[in-house]
């Protein structure tokens, strides 16, 4: 493949995975970008905060419908990209080219799947052996996950991390300091930051095992990083001068959860995840003046067979017809999204019309198969 | 332009969910394969020790911590009321009955075996598919047949009997016309404390098909103890999606509404002659029940990312029991249960 960003960004959204050499290349163009943004990277609203998505490709697609496509909307992606959905490579490799792309308007914050131990649990690894036939791709991948930032904040007021809070950590610029250039470590400041929890219990004497001196953090459940509560959240705002933490990394059924008197937010973006839980996800759109709206969406339409005379996804070099139309709510709480039967005209000179690629062309690049779904139970 | 162009999209909207193909017994065979290869799983991740799982796999895969926790919490409860059961009143195993009900590829006579805390004896009861395969298994290990002893293999090699293990083939829709007379047949005992063992296996049955059996298992008995395991909670987002994915699969919980609750579950028992019930979820087990020292060794064997997950997971599958007692005589079977630790 020649180098063609534009061109690997329109294949990606097709699903197609870019080559072994390709992606390296790109692991190593990103890189370069990342290595100039500090810990703690400055983004202006307005922006949208993606939480976790989990390899869930097709609900990243849903995310773009929903948030509006790169680069006309911004996004701070909050970590978590891979492991538990069927398409991690797929997901990695999309952002990964559109923060190459767009570098200002994309940032991609580290959670703690981003890891080598975590990879090798809960799914990437397998997937990318199972893609490539070998660990290369992973191997690049995790390299370029050392360059993550850890944390962003939004115009001097909302602090955003992946995880959460540290009791190592009292000011912003002590994050600023860490050497981030590394696995996440088990214990530690950079550990806390991205595996840490709110936790919404009036009384941490239930939980046993508090560590601060103020008890203000608790032993977590994950085996690492902490527990924080509503004290630890508010001095940390006041000490810093922010007004809001949004984080990620806890599944909400809703889509998003609000806690501690507004001073902190989760936001989730893989719905129905693991294909099991049954829950809504959300974006949260931080419009001017800082206002913040959880957009809220559930699961792709499943079950899809291609039939005749189902509408299709039209394309069209007409820009607007691509802001869809939401869908009517399901009441199962799905999203039906419908899109507007657009005129098949393309843009001279524009890529070849997708409706002319079937699915056993699909199937052929991906690797043998389509992607065949179990959601996984006790029987 | 084309660089701004925003992009044509994938041309399927979401991901193929796996249809097996497979529908009414032909797909609640299948789950004792599913359970098998999860056993599995736990077992070669060192969560529980079971020497004979293997032989019932095979091929085996990985399974993601979240259902190895899982396998592991619905062994561990059920092995703590088994054992309960049998230490129960004279304190040996001798004196008692076990029915498996659906046990499938279960090895706990295997383990009790090798560790000679076996009761009297030992019925297991399946589909004539299951335990045709189940016996050419057991024949070909000799691990599994050093432990039977002498035996007979029936039936077509649907049956296998020994001196107090019997694997017998039939439909569990029939328990009072054709199993209950077949066990009585093969040296069931009335008088001996009984324990009845349905592990995901009612819940497959109609609503009416399983309380019959659930009533004629108490009038079959002078004491002992029905245990359930099996899922809950069809109407929350979870329950919802669960009951959809397993219908793709050809699965259908046909017995969930009927006992949708911690509370019915406990219900179904009590009015179907036994004397007390009880139940618990396994999220109540794994965080209260649960041995301390056990649930951080079991913590620490993975990496374990998914608490909410977990939660949900667990939440939604209880055990439950029945105890019936002896007129007149209370011989220790009220102290079986899952009882939360005082800590």
């Amino acid at each position: 493949m020649s180098w063609d960003l534009d061109t690997f960004i329109e294949r990606l959204y097709r699903k197609q995975l870019l080559s072994e050499g390709v992606v390296k290349e790109l692991c190593e163009k990103t890189k370069e970008i990342l290595v100039r943004e500090g810990n703690v990277a400055q983004v202006s609203a307005p922006v949208t905060l993606v939480g976790d998505v989990h390899g869930q490709f097709y609900d990243v697609l849903e995310i773009f419908k929903i948030g509006g496509w790169a680069p006309f909307t911004n996004y701070v992606f909050l970590g978590d990209y891979v492991d538990r959905g069927y398409y991690s490579v797929e997901t990695i490799t999309l952002l990964t080219c559109l923060k190459l792309r767009w570098p200002d308007r994309i940032t991609l914050v580290r959670g703690n799947h981003e890891s080598r131990a975590v990879t090798q649990t809960y799914g990437f690894y397998t997937e990318c052996m199972r893609k490539y036939g070998n660990a290369n791709v992973w191997t690049y991948f995790t390299d370029l996950f050392d360059y993550l930032v850890l944390s962003v904040v939004i115009d001097d007021t909302i602090f955003c991390v992946h995880g959460g809070l540290s009791p190592s950590i009292h000011t912003i610029d002590q994050i600023r300091v860490i050497d981030r250039f590394r696995e996440i470590p088990h214990e530690g400041a950079m550990a806390d930051l991205v595996w840490s929890d709110p936790i919404s219990t009036p009384s941490f004497a239930s939980l046993g095992g508090g560590t601060d001196e103020k008890g203000d953090f608790a032993i977590s459940p994950r085996g690492a990083g902490y527990l924080f509560g509503k004290e630890v959240t508010r001095k940390f705002l006041e000490v810093n001068g922010m007004g809001h933490i949004c984080r990620a990394h806890q599944l909400c059924m809703e889509g998003y959860q609000i806690l501690f008197d507004d001073m902190l937010s989760t936001v989730w973006s893989a719905p129905n995840y693991c294909y099991r839980a049954g829950n809504m996800a959300s974006v949260l759109e931080i419009g001017p003046e800082l206002r913040r709206y959880f957009n809220v969406f559930g699961p792709c339409p499943d079950q899809d067979r291609d039939a005749p005379g189902r509408d299709a996804p039209g394309s069209s070099g007409d820009l607007t017809a691509h802001y869809p139309e939401t869908g009517d709510e399901e009441g199962a709480g799905g999203n039906q999204w419908r899109r507007k039967k657009a005129a098949r005209k393309l843009v001279p000179g524009a890529l070849r019309d997708p409706l002319e690629i079937d699915d056993s062309e699909l199937t052929a690049v991906t690797g043998g198969g389509i992607t065949k779904v179990v959601a996984e139970y006790f029987l | 332009m084309s660089s701004l162009w925003p992009p044509p999209l994938a041309a399927r909207s979401a991901p193929v969910f796996h249809e097996s193909g497979l529908s009414g017994d032909d797909a609640v065979r299948a789950t004792n394969d599913d359970a098998a290869i999860s056993r599995l799983a736990a077992v070669n991740q060192g969560y529980l020790s079971d020497p004979y799982a293997k032989h019932f796999v095979r091929r085996p895969q990985r399974r993601p911590p979240v259902i190895n926790r899982g396998s592991y919490t619905r062994s561990k409860a059920l092995d703590t009321l088994v054992q309960q059961f049998l230490k129960s009143g004279d304190g040996s195993p001798k004196t008692k009955q076990i029915v498996s009900l659906g046990a499938g590829s279960d090895t706990r006579w295997f383990l009790l075996k090798a560790q000679d805390l076996h009761p009297a004896r030992y019925y297991e009861i399946d589909f004539p598919e299951i335990t045709g395969r189940k016996a050419q298994i057991i024949k070909k290990n000799n691990e599994m047949t050093e432990l039977l002893g002498e035996h007979l293999l029936t039936s077509g090699g649907t049956e296998l009997h020994s001196d107090n293990y019997h694997l017998i083939p039939g439909d569990l829709r029939n328990f009072s016309t054709e199993i209950l007379p077949r066990i009585a047949s093969l040296g069931f005992d009335k008088s001996l404390p009984t324990l009845f063992l349905s592990e995901c296996v009612l819940i497959y049955m109609s609503p009416r098909d399983s309380a019959n059996l659930v009533q004629s298992a108490a009038e079959s008995i002078e004491s002992g103890v029905f245990v359930t395991y099996e899922q809950i909670l069809p109407d929350d987002p979870f329950g919802v999606t669960m009951l959809q994915n397993l219908k793709m699969r050809g699965i259908e919980l046909l017995g969930i509404r009927a006992h949708p609750s911690l509370q019915s579950q406990r219900d179904r028992y009590l009015i179907a002659g036994w004397d007390e019930a009880g139940a618990v979820d396994m999220n109540m087990f794994w965080e209260r029940i649960l041995d301390s020292d056990e649930r951080t060794r079991v913590s620490a064997l993975e990496i374990f990312d998914e608490v909410e997950e977990w939660r949900l997971l667990s939440g939604h599958y209880c055990v439950s029991w029945g105890i019936k007692t002896r007129k007149g005589a209370d011989n220790g079977l009220k102290n079986v249960g899952l009882w939360e630790l005082s800590s």
